[in-house]
């Protein structure tokens, strides 16, 4: 019979699904926060992410009294959602560009750096948005959440050669979309 | 950070250069708050909390059974019951025999069988022949339209 560990994401789902309060607000706070951070990187939009990241975790207490221990983690889980229903928003918007990225306006001095680094995050987001999606949210999970590539195997529900296949041409490609803004985004400095 | 986009060692393979901007944008602050909103926090434990009476019994074996102290004392109790229901005399063997007499009952109310049927019908006419105008209320006669002649018979009775 199994028998998951006291302290792990399990034993909380089990004494979740059996009313304990104090469950629902420990799984929050473990694992709610990367739920909204990847959604964030995916998404780059606070509004979608929060969205997403609520939805995710509803479908998580929806599940909670069928969850099969001994399987796949909550995290894992959760994660695989949260791709899937960042994905499905991200289909909805496909017309962003990387001209989008507004210009910083007359920086003084102290500025440029704070403003370069976010405009390399915004050239980045801009960059990301026009991968393909699983393109996208491989480069997202391995290089930006530093997930390891069975863990993101697990997450997109495909083998690890695909992981590194699609992380490897996402690369390419986002090398490929940010090539002619290096001066601009300060890295010949 | 090394800015190793612009090295011509990295011209060859654009790929190579993207390394900065991505260990860059991993090692920044995260493109918002590595803490939850207070208010999407608060939604999320809000849902968690709505969501705890509709949670279902998880299939996990973490969950406890029920130990045979417990089912026996259930057991005991549905018996004790049975025993008291039955004045206590009549030997009959657990509750589980009056529910099941009180569902067949029950079921009995809202579908007769054929056989039942022929039981009511037995019935009525033993009744017509104490008063003939009983006899219409196993044939569909509205029964308030017979409650005079109800009430004779419970006043002879």
């Amino acid at each position: 019979m199994f028998e998951p560990d006291p302290d792990s994401d399990e034993a909380l789902m089990v004494r979740y699904a059996g009313g304990d309060r104090l469950a629902a607000r420990a799984l929050v706070e473990r694992l709610s926060p990367r739920v909204y951070r990847l959604a964030l990187r995916l998404l780059a939009d606070q509004a979608e992410a929060e969205d997403v990241t609520q939805e995710a975790m509803l479908r998580l207490w929806r599940i909670a009294g069928d969850w099969q221990g001994g399987g796949a983690q909550p995290s894992t889980w959760l994660h695989r959602v949260t791709v899937n229903l960042a994905t499905d928003r991200l289909r909805r918007r496909r017309s962003v560009a990387l001209d989008a990225v507004e210009e910083p306006a007359d920086p003084g001095p102290g500025a440029v750096d704070v403003l370069i680094g976010a405009d390399r995050q915004q050239a980045l987001d801009a960059a990301l948005a026009l991968l393909p999606e699983r393109q996208r949210a491989a480069v997202v999970l391995r290089h930006l959440e530093g997930f390891t590539n069975p863990e993101i195997a697990a997450t997109l529900g495909i083998g690890v050669e695909a992981v590194e296949s699609l992380t490897a041409r996402g690369k390419r490609r986002l090398a490929e979309l940010l090539s002619g803004r290096r001066a601009e985004l300060g890295f010949d400095r | 950070m090394s800015e190793k986009m612009g090295n011509n060692r990295h011209d060859n393979d654009p790929a190579d250069g993207i390394d900065d901007i991505l260990s860059a944008a991993r090692r920044a602050p995260a493109p918002g708050p590595d803490t939850l909103p207070p208010a999407l926090r608060a939604r999320l434990l809000d849902d968690a909390l709505a969501q705890i009476p509709a949670a279902t019994v998880p299939q996990t074996g973490a969950r406890s059974r029920p130990d045979a102290g417990q089912v026996g004392l259930l057991a005991g109790l549905l018996d004790r019951l049975g025993q008291v229901l039955a004045g206590g005399a009549f030997g009959l063997p657990g509750a589980s025999t009056i529910a099941v007499a009180g569902v067949a009952g029950f079921w009995l109310g809202f579908a007769p069988p054929d056989a039942a049927a022929g039981l009511m019908d037995y019935f009525w006419q033993g009744a017509a022949t104490i008063d003939p105008a009983l006899a219409e209320w196993g044939t569909g006669t509205d029964i308030w339209a017979a409650d005079d002649a109800l009430l004779a018979l419970v006043e002879d009775l």
